[in-house]
């Protein structure tokens, strides 16, 4: 797949990233308005819980303001750097907080969470690609990665949620990610 | 889905490195080896660059989300860690009367615009306090002649090569104005013209103040004009 990103022009997010690794406060403020809610929203998901996700949302910001001259414009949007950073501070808190309970099959409780539209994934192109390759997948199978990414699952979470074999589940789902990656084409 | 799928024994090295790192992304790994994934993808840019991929391809599922409006406070914590208290006004993002809030309350205040009683002029006063503690560090009274007194009642906390300086944020406002320096000891007058329920803040900033007339060091003091 051709990469076009050298002749994208940089998007909003990017050029606050970019001045937030100057020090600018007002460029920090207006990304915290930009994508705070999303990485709230994120992270509430993920930690099922307001004051972890408040926590997930101001550790990644902090990191964003102390290191923002890490953010490399060449391997991703501004956004998803965000998205990434805060996903990974909601999934250490939780390892840290909930992983022992939840590890033991017991809970969460199976709150099918409202069904994820994926039609919203049309908004943008890259979504587009992603939707056209989720879309090929059983949903069931789909799923799974899904409920990986939104909710920050384990493979044992993941196995107790559709009470499926863990074994099962991991083959399965490492058999979408690989038709997933062909799919979105960025093989070597 | 239906029985047991095999691990395919065909899967090629580059097969096991995208599926580490696709499930390194989607957080699946349990912490230990999540931990060491993100190790070695320290020293190992072929995994690095597996992973940039997986979170750039499947950052568009952030979209399912909704956005919820973060708590208050959170502006505020951030603010205060970073020292940047400056507000941006912004007409579009849908939950900017939560941030606006939350920038009065970055400043460490939360405005009360209560009808007061009339107070006699030179009546006025305020008690800075640290967020933590009850005990008055400066006293501010304000004159008639628009000249503001303040005697340094406790010990200010001034850490090497900083300087204490004041902000007044009146009632409504989201900008702090600066009011000048503050001494570390005895007391001082500075003009100082400002209406009950106006917050005054303490920031640390560089000797001789803040170069961006905002204040750019955390709040370390703060108290509001009162009448007695």
């Amino acid at each position: 797949m051709p990469t076009t990103l050298a002749a994208t022009p940089p998007d909003e997010d990017t050029v606050l990233l970019l001045a937030c690794a100057r020090q600018d406060p007002a460029a920090f403020r207006r990304l915290y308005e930009r994508q705070g809610g999303l990485m709230y929203g994120l992270a509430r998901r993920i930690t099922r819980n307001d004051a972890l996700a408040a926590d997930a949302v101001h550790d990644a910001l902090l990191q964003v303001w102390r290191r923002a001259a890490r953010f490399d414009p060449a391997r991703g949007t501004a956004k998803s750097w965000l998205l990434a950073l805060v996903r990974y501070r909601a999934l250490d808190i939780i390892a840290r907080t909930r992983r022992e309970q939840q590890d033991d099959g017991t809970a969460p409780e199976p709150t099918d969470p409202a069904p994820l539209a994926l039609d919203r994934l049309q908004a943008t192109a890259e979504g587009q690609r992603l939707h056209r390759c989720l879309d090929a997948e059983e949903p069931a199978r789909r799923n799974l990665v899904l409920l990986a990414f939104v909710e920050g699952l384990t493979h044992p979470e993941v196995a107790a949620r559709v009470r499926q074999p863990l074994g099962t589940v991991k083959s399965v789902i490492r058999r979408v990610l690989l038709r997933l990656r062909d799919c979105l084409g960025e093989t070597p | 889905m239906s029985g047991t799928i095999p691990e395919d024994p065909a899967d090629t090295p580059a097969d096991t490195l995208d599926i580490e790192a696709a499930e390194y992304v989607l957080g699946l790994l349990p912490p230990g080896p999540a931990r060491d994934l993100a190790d070695r993808a320290h020293t190992d840019p072929a995994l690095a660059a597996r992973i940039a991929s997986w979170e750039r391809h499947l950052a568009p599922l952030a979209t399912l989300i909704d956005p919820i409006d973060p708590p208050r406070t959170l502006w505020q914590r951030l603010a205060l860690a970073t020292g940047t208290t400056r507000p941006t006004p912004d007409r579009t993002r849908p939950w900017r009367n939560t941030a606006i809030a939350a920038t009065a309350v970055a400043a460490g205040l939360a405005t009360l615009l209560l009808a007061r009683p009339p107070v006699p002029p030179g009546a006025e006063i305020a008690v800075l306090t640290e967020f933590a503690g009850p005990d008055p560090v400066f006293l501010v009274r304000l004159g008639t002649d628009g000249q503001g007194t303040i005697v340094t009642t406790g010990k200010p906390n001034i850490p090497q090569g900083r300087a204490l300086e004041l902000w007044a944020l009146r009632p409504g406002a989201t900008v702090p104005e600066s009011m000048g320096m503050l001494p570390s000891e005895g007391r001082t007058r500075l003009p100082l013209v400002v209406p009950l329920g106006t917050q005054l803040l303490v920031t640390q900033e560089q000797p001789g103040g803040s170069p961006t007339k905002q204040p750019t060091g955390p709040v370390v003091l703060r108290g509001s004009v009162i009448g007695l």
